[in-house]
């Protein structure tokens, strides 16, 4: 059975749900395969964080990209509302990231200045407080805290609403989803491209990867050495307490229903082999030395999840190398970056211009070796 | 609700809700409340409704009282001891900074 | 605790005190680990230290215990009480909880031997202050001499229910009533598995002494009850019945239900051991061959924790299991093992004779949950309820794994051991498959709460090594 559509996406995710209402929005008729079902597991792995604050150093495209995304945010949960009537919960509450020496207060300081520079900012978007000032948000807070850097733009959302709710206004939107397909082959060698998977087969115009870390093996059969490695990331989350932690942080966020959720940081350390209780440890001793007051916290769940990380950590927006119709998206910060993936991205994938005018996003600025 | 069969065992004291009480060494906290207290141990965090001991196993987690100043404690899994301060819990316990 | 451990066993009940003693006959190195503080598991409970005057008024099962928990502590093998274990890694890392404080030991095998829980069963009111398992009155009486007061009555099925009923008959304790939920068709078929559960040993006789103690007690029993309710404002006051075309209320401060034991497998499944739909239990059992060896090379499980088969084969199957540990570790030849094991399967084999019957009779048909409202609480610790669930069901969740992220149901501090079997039977009932084909819920490391600062305090064992 062949089914006909102008895009298929392949990946369901946060990544793959964005894209795929942005262009059916734009009138495209658009297919989403995915292996698994309709509460996907890639957005356990992730905070909900919709976060400015520290991207982008080495790269301004990205930190002008991730500003934009926020900026679309308010109107884009806006959408999702009166659309599904599903509520995502965004606020732009301002986040902290919190520093444990003055040397790093300091290299934060001036890295945050390049990045706000590097954008062409009037002014720098961030504030470094001092331990004073910390201490005076968040009362408790650990001795070991010399100050931190805040952001107002910094914010969050439900994570598992977003999905929800993009999963639930793409369907009303008439996007049509094939959960349950295992993708096995695709054939962009004809005039149609094909998708063919266990069950059918799909034609389209454009065929977008989206399948995160399983981009590897579909770009690797298409003979693209994809430049991006899973970066294991554990998240413990303790029982319901009264509210305690009262602004938002990039590591310890306390949730609506009161669970707090401690998490690690890329900028933290590699998580790649170690065992479960090595990273658990880590994880609760950083929080134990943010805020004391959590140590007798308990926590009741604990999981790793394997993010799709580019090498650089900047997105891949790009075509296949030798496959004009195959794009392949890669980015570990599917929250942040939702409004803007199902805005001016799915913009540019709809009209053809995706890495035509724009490069910086493409595999270019690795050194792509051919698998 | 409930009552003990007999009242021979050694005693420690410890405080109910600020009460003070003898407790048989060794009895577990949801025991003790159980026949002593009100009937209700804690109120839930979702809909501060009322609950008591389910399973007395340790499985359910719905004898969790605040014990010497710490929330979510399992009354059934805590034996009491000389000393020890046991308060009802009201919705989530608070934590203090 | 540097020092690897041949054999660890978790769990400190019949199966796993069996399991300890004979494994250390045969030369193992053993250690048991135990959430109580005193050995004697569940069934054991206190035994030898119970508050009770009158030990004997609790049957002759329980006393029994009383010799094996002897024996072990005679014994001198190692028996660290009060401590949790929290997780379980591939290489034989041992998490333990005990005091607030997390730690690691190392051992080479692991027998696993944490036993059953109440199998969850949802009905009106079941939240309710007052509202209790027959086995937390249970515990009462064993730990803490403690019944209830002002009367009790009992719901349910099974045989541990008529034994409570006739324990607290013999302390003096008021049960208004028993409310028998055993279905009429499962007498039927029961029926054909009565000769054969005959030779199995005296199981029918006591069960037929207890009803006989119980009817000359006057205790009211109804039988064929499909529906019970409890009934109060913040705790039960009463509980209301429908038995046959009449709905009935008794009065009461306390009641007690039971609805059968399953195996607690949340440390079963954490690790990623098969587990498989036994139609016949109606539960997940892990899939073990018959010296309890599962699909991982160092783990093997015995007791009620592999399935339900009762106190006296859950000490045959952990001696089986220890037998063959000993064998694994060269302290025993196949020979010697295999002449060792064959007595304790011949009286494993004919005390499972009464099993069919059993499972027959006592088969948890009810309650029909195709009749519970959708007000019925199911996840306990979340609130989620029946309503939930089937909500989360028209909007597309197939399974028990994707209510969790639905409804939250399975995401409190009990980490869904109260909701995992009736949201599973909820998904089959709306999506209109066997059981069996509900997927296994999720269960995952810590197996129970751990404060923040015993995370933040321990040594991982990869440090230990040496490794950054």
């Amino acid at each position: 059975m062949v089914s006909r559509f102008d895009s298929v996406v392949v990946g369901g995710g946060l990544l793959g749900m964005s894209v795929a209402y942005g262009l059916r929005l734009r009138d495209q008729s658009v297919a989403v395969i995915d292996e698994g079902d309709v509460a996907h597991r890639a957005s356990r792995g992730t905070f909900g964080l919709v976060w400015a604050q520290s991207k982008g150093r080495g790269m301004p495209e990205y930190a002008r990209w991730t500003r934009d995304s926020i900026q679309l945010w308010p109107a884009f949960a806006e959408d999702l509302l009166d659309r599904t009537g599903i509520e995502v919960t965004y606020s732009r509450c301002g986040g902290y990231m919190f520093a444990f020496t003055d040397d790093e207060l300091d290299r934060r300081k001036a890295d945050y200045g390049e990045i706000c520079d590097g954008i062409g900012l009037a002014a720098p978007d961030f504030e470094v407080l001092d331990r004073k000032a910390v201490a005076d948000a968040f009362p408790g807070i650990g001795e070991a805290v010399r100050g931190a850097t805040y952001c107002p733009i910094d914010g969050d959302c439900d994570p598992l609403a977003l999905l929800r709710a993009l999963h639930r206004a793409f369907i009303d939107a008439g996007g049509r989803h094939f959960p349950g397909h295992i993708l096995a082959r695709i054939d962009d060698e004809g005039p149609r491209p094909k998708v063919e998977t266990n069950r059918q087969t799909f034609e389209a115009d454009r065929i977008v990867l989206c399948a995160g870390i399983g981009n590897r093996g579909l770009a690797k059969d298409l003979g693209c050495a994809l430049p991006l490695k899973p970066s294991r990331g554990q998240i413990l989350v303790s029982e319901r307490v009264k509210p305690v932690i009262p602004h938002l942080t990039h590591i310890i966020r306390q949730t609506r229903e009161g669970s707090i959720m401690i998490g690690d940081s890329h900028e933290n350390v590699g998580f790649d082999d170690g065992t479960t209780a090595t990273a658990m440890c880590d994880i609760a001793s950083n929080a134990a030395k943010t805020f004391p007051f959590l140590r007798d916290l308990q926590i009741v769940r604990a999981w790793g999840c394997l993010r799709p990380m580019p090498l650089d950590g900047f997105p891949i927006y790009d075509r296949v190398p030798g496959h004009p119709n195959v794009i392949v998206l890669n980015t570990h910060s599917g929250v942040t970056l939702a409004a803007a993936h199902a805005g001016p991205l799915a913009e540019q994938i709809s009209n053809d211009s995706l890495g035509i005018t724009e490069r910086c996003f493409s595999m270019d600025r690795f050194d792509v070796q051919t698998a | 609700m409930f009552k003990r069969l007999s009242d021979a065992a050694p005693t420690v004291r410890v405080t109910v809700n600020g009460t003070a009480l003898d407790a048989p060494a060794g009895e577990s906290v949801a025991a003790l409340l159980l026949v002593h207290a009100e009937h209700t141990f804690r109120t839930t965090a979702v809909s501060e409704s009322p609950r008591a001991p389910y399973c007395m196993m340790g499985v359910c987690h719905d004898c969790l009282v605040e014990i010497d100043g710490v929330g979510n404690q399992q009354g059934c899994r805590v034996r009491v001891s000389e000393g020890m301060d046991i308060k009802h819990q009201s919705g989530a316990p608070e934590l203090k900074p | 605790m540097t020092k690897s451990i041949e054999l660890a066993v978790i769990g400190a009940g019949p199966a796993g005190l069996a399991a300890a003693m004979t494994a250390y006959e045969a030369g193992l190195d053993v250690t048991v680990f135990d959430s109580e503080p005193a050995p004697g598991g569940q069934i054991y409970k206190a035994v030898g230290a119970s508050p009770l005057a009158d030990v004997q008024a609790l049957g002759p099962d329980y006393a029994d215990g009383a010799s094996l928990v002897s024996a072990f502590h005679a014994s001198g093998i190692r028996h660290v009480g009060s401590t949790d274990v929290w997780t379980l890694t591939p290489d034989g890392e041992i998490g333990l909880l005990c005091d607030g404080r997390a730690s690691f030991v190392e051992a080479q095998r692991i027998l696993i031997a944490t036993g059953a829980q109440e199998r969850p069963a949802p009905f009106e009111g079941w939240t309710l202050p007052g509202a209790m398992t027959v086995g937390a009155g249970q515990v009462l009486v064993k730990s803490a001499g403690v019944v209830p007061a002002s009367g009790v009555v009992l719901a349910g099925l099974g045989p541990l229910m008529l034994l409570v009923a006739w324990q607290y008959v013999r302390l003096g304790v008021k049960v208004r009533a028993v409310l028998d939920m055993t279905p009429s068709a499962n007498f039927v078929r029961a029926a054909r598995f009565l000769p054969a559960a005959l030779t199995a040993g005296d199981y029918i006789a006591k069960g037929l002494r207890l009803l006989r103690d119980l009817k000359r007690a006057g205790i009211p029993i109804h039988r064929r009850v499909t529906r019970i309710q409890a009934i109060g404002t913040d705790r039960v006051e009463a509980v209301e019945f429908e038995a046959g075309q009449r709905t009935r209320r008794i009065e009461t401060p306390v009641v007690l239900t039971h609805f059968g034991l399953v195996p607690e497998t949340s440390l079963t499944r954490a690790l990623g051991i098969a587990h498989h739909w036994d139609g016949a239990q109606q539960c997940w059992r892990p899939m073990v061959d018959d010296w309890g060896r599962t699909d991982q090379p160092r783990i093997q499980i015995a007791g009620d924790g592999r399935g339900i088969f009762g106190a006296k084969s859950a000490i045959w199957s952990g001696q089986l299991a220890a037998l063959e540990a000993a064998r694994a570790a060269n302290k025993l030849s196949r020979a010697e093992r295999d002449a060792k094991a064959a007595p304790i399967r011949d009286k494993q084999r004919r005390d499972h004779r009464v099993r069919p019957f059993l499972e027959a009779l006592y088969a948890p048909t009810a309650p029909d949950w195709r009749r519970l409202p959708d007000a019925v609480i199911v996840c306990r610790c979340e609130e989620a309820t029946v309503g939930d669930v089937r909500a989360a069901a028209r909007a597309g969740a197939i399974g028990v794994n994707q209510v969790k992220v639905f409804t939250r149901a399975g995401m409190g501090p009990c980490q869904g051991r109260q909701c995992g079997l009736s949201v599973a039977r909820l998904m089959a009932e709306a999506t209109g498959r066997p059981i069996g084909e509900v997927e296994l819920p999720r269960s995952r490391f810590p197996l129970r709460p751990i404060p923040l600062g015993a995370l933040a305090d321990m040594e991982p064992p990869a440090r230990r090594e040496g490794e950054p």
